[in-house]
C-alpha cells in the first residue's frame, strides 16, 4: 500500500483504505473533507502532522515504522490516542459484536447449541479485554503521564511522586496478548461452524472480528514499538538525574 | 465438524474385513467403517472409499464399476484376471507396515483431496483435547492417560497446529461445538 503523506487529500486517504475512518474519529476529525489535504485538516484541528501521518501509516501497513519521526512524538499524544482506541473498542466495536452474537445465538437456530457456547466465549473474552484495558487506563497510562511531567517539569516534588512499584519493564512483562482469543474465535467460526445458523448475522460477526483484531494488533504494536521505547528512555534519564 | 472419512468394506471374509477395519480405525481416525455384504448397497453412495474383495468385485463388476473412483480391491495376490489395473489393490497377505504404506498411497493419490494424516486429529489427540477442554493441566492429562508430560506437550503442539487454535479457551469452544464435551464439563 502507498504511503500516506501530508499533501494527500484526506478524501483520497480514505478512498485508499476505508478502515481508517475510525482512526480519523479518534483524532476528532469529522467527514466533509472537501478538497482539503491531510496537512490542512491537521492545522485546522491543531493535530501534530508527523504523528497523525505515522498513525495512519502504522494502521495501514503493518511493516511501517516511523523511524525518523518517532523521537519527535509527544508521549501524551500517543497515550491520548490509545485511550481513544479503548473507548472505541468498549463503546462501539465490542457492543456491536456482542449484539450480533446474541442475535446469532437466539435466531432460527435455537437448537444449535454450539452457538450458545460462542456467546459464552465472547462474554468471557470481553471481560478479559475490559480488565486488560482498565489496567492500562488506571495504571500504565497514569504512570506514563507522571514520567512525562517529571521529565519535562523536572520538579523534584513531581519526581518523588512517581510510583516505585511500576515501571515499563513490568509493563513489558505483564503485557499479554489480547488478540489470540479473538483470532481463535474468528478461525473457529470460519472453519468449524456447522448446523443451521443465520448467515447474514454470522458474516457480519466475522467482518467485525476482523476489524477488531486488526485494530487491537495495531494498538499493541503502537504500545510495544513506539510508546514503550520512548517512555523507557525517559525513565532512564530520570534515574540518571536522581544520582 | 471433524473431517471424518467414510469407508465401506464389502467382503464375506469376516477376519479380513474386521482386520482391515481395525487398522483403519487405529490410523485414520476419525473414520466411519461399515462392513457389509452386497445386500446393503445404500452404504456405497456415501462412502469415500470402498474396499471390496476380489471375488465379490468380479461377481458384481457392473455394480462396483459405477464407483470405480472410490474402489480398492482386496485380493490374495493371485487372481488378477478381470480386475482393471487402474483400481488400487490391497493384498491381504501383506504385513501391517506394507498395508499402511499402501493405504497412505491410496489416500494421498486418490482424486479426492482428502489427506487424513494432515489435519485430522488422531484418537489420542482427541482424548488429550477433551481433557484440555475440561480444564485439566498438562500434568493431570499425563497422569490420566498414563503418558509422559513430554508426550502431552507434543500432542498439544500437534492439536494446535492441526486445528489452527492457540488458546485453551479456543480449544474448549472447538470441543463444545463438535460435542466432544458437554457444557457441563466446563463448569
Amino acid at each position: 500500500m502507498k504511503l500516506i503523506t501530508p499533501s494527500m487529500k484526506m478524501a483520497e486517504v480514505l478512498e485508499s483504505n476505508y478502515l481508517l475512518l475510525p482512526v480519523l474519529s479518534r483524532f476528532g476529525i469529522k467527514l466533509g473533507f472537501g478538497e482539503k489535504t491531510v496537512r490542512d485538516i491537521c492545522i485546522e484541528k491543531n493535530i501534530d502532522i508527523p504523528f497523525f501521518v505515522a498513525m495512519l501509516n502504522t494502521f495501514s501497513n503493518e511493516n511501517y515504522f516511523p523511524e525518523e519521526e518517532i523521537h519527535t512524538f509527544n508521549v501524551l499524544a500517543i497515550v491520548n490516542y490509545l485511550r481513544s482506541t479503548h473507548t472505541y473498542y468498549l463503546q462501539t466495536l465490542v457492543p456491536t459484536i456482542e449484539q450480533l452474537i446474541d442475535t446469532l445465538a437466539q435466531s432460527r437456530s435455537q437448537h444449535n447449541r454450539s452457538l450458545k457456547s460462542v456467546k459464552r466465549y465472547f462474554r468471557e473474552y470481553k471481560k478479559e479485554l475490559i480488565d486488560h484495558l482498565k489496567q492500562e487506563d488506571t495504571v500504565t497510562f497514569p504512570y506514563i503521564e507522571q514520567i512525562y511531567y517529571a521529565y519535562h517539569g523536572l520538579s523534584t516534588h513531581q519526581r518523588r511522586n512517581i510510583s516505585k512499584e511500576y515501571s515499563m519493564k513490568m509493563f513489558k512483562r505483564e503485557h499479554t496478548n489480547i488478540d489470540e482469543k479473538l483470532l481463535d474465535l474468528k478461525n473457529i467460526l470460519i472453519k468449524y461452524i456447522s448446523g443451521e445458523y443465520d448467515e447474514v448475522v454470522c458474516n457480519a460477526i466475522i467482518f467485525e472480528l476482523f476489524r477488531l483484531e486488526k485494530d487491537i494488533i495495531d494498538h499493541t504494536r503502537i504500545e510495544n514499538t513506539i510508546l514503550l521505547p520512548l517512555v523507557a528512555k525517559m525513565e532512564q534519564s530520570l534515574k540518571c538525574m536522581k544520582r | 465438524m471433524l473431517n471424518s472419512i467414510t469407508v465401506v468394506i464389502v467382503s464375506f471374509n469376516q477376519l479380513e474385513a474386521h482386520g482391515l477395519a481395525s487398522i483403519l480405525k487405529e490410523h485414520y481416525s476419525p473414520i466411519t467403517v461399515t462392513i457389509t455384504t452386497v445386500s446393503e448397497l445404500h452404504h456405497l453412495n456415501r462412502a469415500d472409499y470402498i474396499f471390496v474383495s476380489a471375488t465379490l468385485y468380479r461377481k458384481h463388476k457392473t455394480l462396483f464399476d459405477q464407483y470405480h473412483k472410490h474402489l480398492i480391491i482386496i485380493d490374495d495376490g493371485k487372481r488378477q484376471k478381470a480386475i482393471p489395473s487402474s483400481i488400487p489393490k490391497l493384498c491381504n497377505t501383506f504385513h501391517e507396515s506394507e498395508i499402511l504404506h499402501r493405504l497412505e498411497n491410496i489416500f494421498t493419490q486418490s482424486n479426492r483431496t482428502f489427506h487424513p494424516t494432515e489435519n485430522t486429529l488422531t484418537p489420542r489427540e482427541v482424548e488429550v483435547l477433551k481433557l484440555i477442554a475440561k480444564g485439566f493441566l498438562n500434568k493431570e492429562i499425563a497422569d490420566t492417560l498414563n503418558i509422559s508430560l513430554h508426550t502431552v506437550i507434543s500432542h498439544r503442539k500437534n492439536i494446535t497446529r492441526k486445528l489452527g487454535i492457540k488458546t485453551v479457551a479456543g480449544l474448549t469452544l472447538y470441543a463444545l461445538m463438535n460435542q466432544l464435551i458437554s457444557p457441563r464439563d466446563t463448569q
